[in-house]
């Protein structure tokens, strides 16, 4: 056949490459189009015309659609290794079959068309790719005129498609993103002059677009900022550069927002302005927080700056091991050098500061930081020689920052310490004196009282609180007590007299209640503070003294109508003044000498009979010579008694020396006494015998001289005054007198002497 | 004057000190009163006070021994007798139902003890 070829006609298609000697060398007799030699004028010219052209052609022909395509398309085929030559378009494409079954179907109804952007997928770099053509296609028509073939013409255009893909998507990207953080978005034109209305911005500031337009904007901006914001658009269009600023902005509200604007020139594509792009981004919320935290921190600046309580802030370090081992200062306040008296010590570490490593603060900011726990304590410095009381809280424990809140509390320490053992001092002395002492507010609401108090009465504190203290006061008193405190405020002082009921007893004892008020700067009454003092013996000894003073009066008084009855009757027994003389005098000295033993008594004591007889005897000339005292010691007189037997007793002396046994030198006087403790009447009785012997007596029937005073003293006075019993008469050889009278219940009764 | 005015009274007479009740005694006679006693003690004073018929005056010691004699003076107030203190006391040791009771304070006159008496005794 390609010898016949040869022989008839000179080879076809023409040319030495590619697909003309693919086409010539194909054996197409087996196609539908037969052999080559037979095909159709219409059919090689179009082919000539296929190969010739640089663009990417494709013809289908017949009803089978048999694809023939010049060498640009070839490309598109190459990595799909299929040999489409002569085969079924249809067949070779079948997968993209419904992409152009419909274009050939309709070219070969005699239409063409021009597709843009036909997506084919195309093998490339060993995968199915998108790929896209402008393509065109038209009928070619056989000799007959009849429709037998369609033919395309592909340019690819998949570059430009990706391309603008790729823009418009950036583009929504942009819009979305813009329109996500923008408020408004706007544009301008070269100048910068507002000529196209802005929706976004007249919803953002509430203008209209009337307003809008020109520079009608700049109304929009507060006018604290619009010549600001003015300078600012200016200059970026001089410089034709990028605005970015922030001012406030009226908002539809009538208020003002703080926005961020940002605009910048769009440029054509010879580098002119075409016009300005801007978007205004509000940022209100992040400008009020900023404003409230520079507010704040100056106020905390402020405050650190200012406080009395001394802050650092420490850095704790660690060792090589990880062990928290020292720290350094990072920040303080000036209060932290008065509190430390410390030098500046930012930036320095303890160790540095004080000489020494300082494990036990480390331990604590450590332990901060650990634990994340703040912590309270109190510590001394010993190098410091000062105590802290200190909050230590984890500031930050990515950067071991501990913060420390503290105070200087070595003299408040030291003043408390004072004031408890103070304290404690006042509490021992409250407590240790016999007063019971107590607080009390107006008109004796106690507040409290001390431990005597409780003891004495048996009222518990609680229950002698307010005016509970009064159930212990005898309710004969209660009236001068309330009038005491009614008179309180005005008099400033509370002393006043009451009986209180004794717990161990129940007797009602006498008690002096003293008080003074406390006062404020103000001199106004803040409170009272006062003693209740035990005074019943200081009453019963000023009683006793009282009594003790009458009973004096009224012997002293007695005692004067004695001496002037002594007188008197001396007087009317006294021959002449000299007479009256001696006797007077020896009857007042032995009325001094029984003042004498009364006088040395003690209160429960008693005049001794033995004494009184021999003070009395031994006041006499002469003495005890002719004397012989037989009797129980330690008899005991009534004081009442002592005085009047005591002038008997002289009065028989004195006799007895002028006329008796006394003042003779034959004469004895035995003067014998006994008790009986329990006489006639139950009392004891103490009998006295005075026997006077070997005395001259006067001739019986003379009168005995002398006696007139004593007989009547031991005849009368004695029974009327001390109940005595008396006989008094004159024996054979001297006076014999006896004296029962009664005497003081003695518990000791001497030995006889 | 006194002497009349006391003249055939009874006069009861309380006094612990026999020189002075025995003073009294005579003092009185003189003036022609009838002493009723005198008497030293308390327990003396009372009986007379109470069983005596007839007491026109009582001069009481106020201290009997060492007994106040209050309650004999209690006895003769009721009695409608009237009566003078004798004391050695200052007077506001009394106590004041006796207010109205004349006072006469030791020492002093047996004469002027009789005088006073005879005043209260004319007054009634």
């Amino acid at each position: 056949m390609v010898a016949q070829d040869r022989e008839d006609v000179p080879p076809w298609p023409r040319g030495e490459t590619g697909m003309a000697v693919r086409i010539r060398d194909r054996a197409w007799t087996e196609t539908p189009l037969g052999a080559i030699g037979h095909w159709p004028q219409s059919l090689k010219t179009v082919v000539d015309l296929m190969l010739a052209s640089s663009s990417m052609m494709s013809l289908v022909w017949g009803e089978e659609a048999i694809h023939l395509y010049n060498d640009r398309f070839t490309e598109l085929l190459r990595e799909h290794h299929v040999d489409a030559l002569g085969q079924s378009a249809f067949q070779t494409f079948a997968r993209s079959r419904d992409v152009f079954a419909a274009d050939i179907a309709a070219g070969m109804a005699g239409k063409s068309a021009r597709l843009q952007a036909q997506r084919y997928p195309v093998q490339r770099n060993g995968r199915l790719e998108d790929a896209w053509f402008d393509v065109d296609y038209a009928p070619v028509r056989d000799e007959a005129g009849r429709v037998a073939g369609v033919l395309w013409t592909l340019r690819e255009t998949t570059a430009q498609v990706l391309a603008e893909r790729t823009l418009r998507e950036s583009e929504a990207r942009h819009r979305l993103l813009i329109g996500s953080w923008a408020q408004a978005v706007w544009e301008t034109d070269p100048d910068g002059v507002v000529v196209t209305d802005s929706p976004s911005w007249r919803a953002y500031t509430g203008q209209t677009e009337t307003e809008w337009l020109g520079y009608g904007w700049l109304d929009a901006i507060h006018p604290d900022d619009r010549a600001y914001a003015e300078r600012q658009w200016r200059e970026a269009m001089t410089i034709r550069g990028l605005v970015d600023a922030e001012f406030r902005l009226r908002a539809p509200d009538g208020g003002w927002r703080w926005t961020n604007v940002r605009a910048g020139p769009v440029l054509d594509a010879e580098g002119r302005i075409e016009k300005w792009a801007g978007i205004n981004i509000d940022i209100d919320a992040r400008k009020r927080a900023e404003t409230a935290l520079r507010d704040s921190e100056a106020k905390y600046r402020a405050l650190f700056e200012s406080m009395d309580e001394a802050y650092a802030v420490v850095e704790v370090l660690r060792d090589d091991h990880g062990r928290w081992a020292d720290f350094r200062f990072v920040e303080v306040n000036p209060a932290f050098l008065q509190h430390t008296g410390m030098p500046w010590p930012v930036g320095q570490t303890a160790t540095e500061l004080l000489g020494t490593p300082n494990p036990h603060w480390t331990k604590l900011y450590g332990q901060v930081l650990d634990t994340g726990r703040s912590i309270r304590v109190e510590e001394s410095e010993p190098t410091l020689d000062r105590l802290f009381d200190l909050n230590i809280f984890p500031l930050d424990t990515g950067l071991h920052h501990v913060a420390v809140l503290f105070t200087n509390i070595t003299e408040r320490r030291r003043i408390e310490e004072r004031v408890r053992a103070s304290e404690a001092w006042l509490h021992l002395l409250v407590e240790g004196i016999p007063q019971l002492v107590w607080r009390s507010a107006e008109l004796g609401q106690w507040s409290w009282a001390s431990s005597q108090w409780q003891a004495f009465t048996g009222q518990s504190l609680t229950a002698s609180i307010g005016r509970g203290w009064l159930d212990a006061v005898c309710s004969d008193d209660h009236d001068a007590v309330l009038r005491a405190w009614d008179g309180a405020s005005l008099s400033g002082r509370i002393d006043v007299e009451f009986r209180v009921r004794r717990a161990s007893d129940g007797a009602y004892v006498w008690h002096h209640m003293r008080a003074m008020p406390v006062r404020d700067d103000a001199r106004r009454i803040v409170e009272w503070l006062g003693t209740t003092t035990d005074v019943q013996q200081l009453k019963e000894l000023q009683e006793r003294q009282s009594i003790l003073v009458d009973e004096l009066q009224h012997r002293t008084r007695n005692l004067i109508g004695v001496v002037r009855s002594m007188a008197d009757k001396t007087a009317r027994s006294s021959a002449d003044l000299s007479d009256f003389r001696l006797r007077f005098r020896d009857r007042l000295e032995s009325l001094a000498r029984v003042q004498g033993l009364l006088s040395r008594l003690h209160d429960v004591d008693r005049v001794m009979f033995d004494d009184l007889i021999r003070t009395e005897l031994s006041a006499i000339n002469g003495g005890l010579d002719h004397v012989s005292l037989t009797g129980p010691a330690g008899v005991r007189l009534r004081s009442s008694t002592v005085q009047t037997l005591a002038m008997a007793l002289h009065e028989l002396a004195t006799n007895a020396v002028k006329y008796g046994a006394l003042g003779q030198a034959t004469g004895h006087l035995a003067v014998t006494w006994s008790l009986e403790p329990m006489g006639d009447d139950g009392q004891p009785w103490l009998h006295i015998d005075w026997r006077e012997s070997g005395v001259a007596m006067p001739p019986a029937g003379s009168a005995p001289k002398g006696t007139g005073q004593g007989r009547e003293l031991i005849e009368r006075a004695l029974p009327y005054q001390l109940r005595a019993r008396t006989s008094y008469q004159h024996g054979p050889d001297g006076v014999l007198c006896a004296i029962s009278l009664p005497v003081s219940a003695s518990k000791e009764v001497g030995a006889y002497g | 004057m006194a002497e009349r005015t006391l003249s055939g009274c009874h006069i009861l007479v309380a006094e612990d000190e026999f020189l002075i009740a025995d003073d009294l005694r005579i003092e009185l006679g003189e003036a022609d009163a009838v002493v009723v006693g005198p008497v030293g003690t308390l327990r003396e004073a009372l009986e007379m006070a109470r069983s005596e018929r007839r007491i026109d005056g009582a001069i009481l010691d106020v201290n009997l021994g060492g007994d106040l004699a209050y309650p004999v003076a209690d006895i003769l107030i009721e009695r409608r007798i009237p009566l003078i203190f004798t004391t050695g006391y200052d007077g506001g040791a009394l106590p004041t139902r006796f207010a109205t009771v004349a006072r006469c304070e030791k020492p002093t006159t047996i004469t002027r003890i009789a005088q006073a008496i005879g005043r209260v005794i004319h007054r009634e």
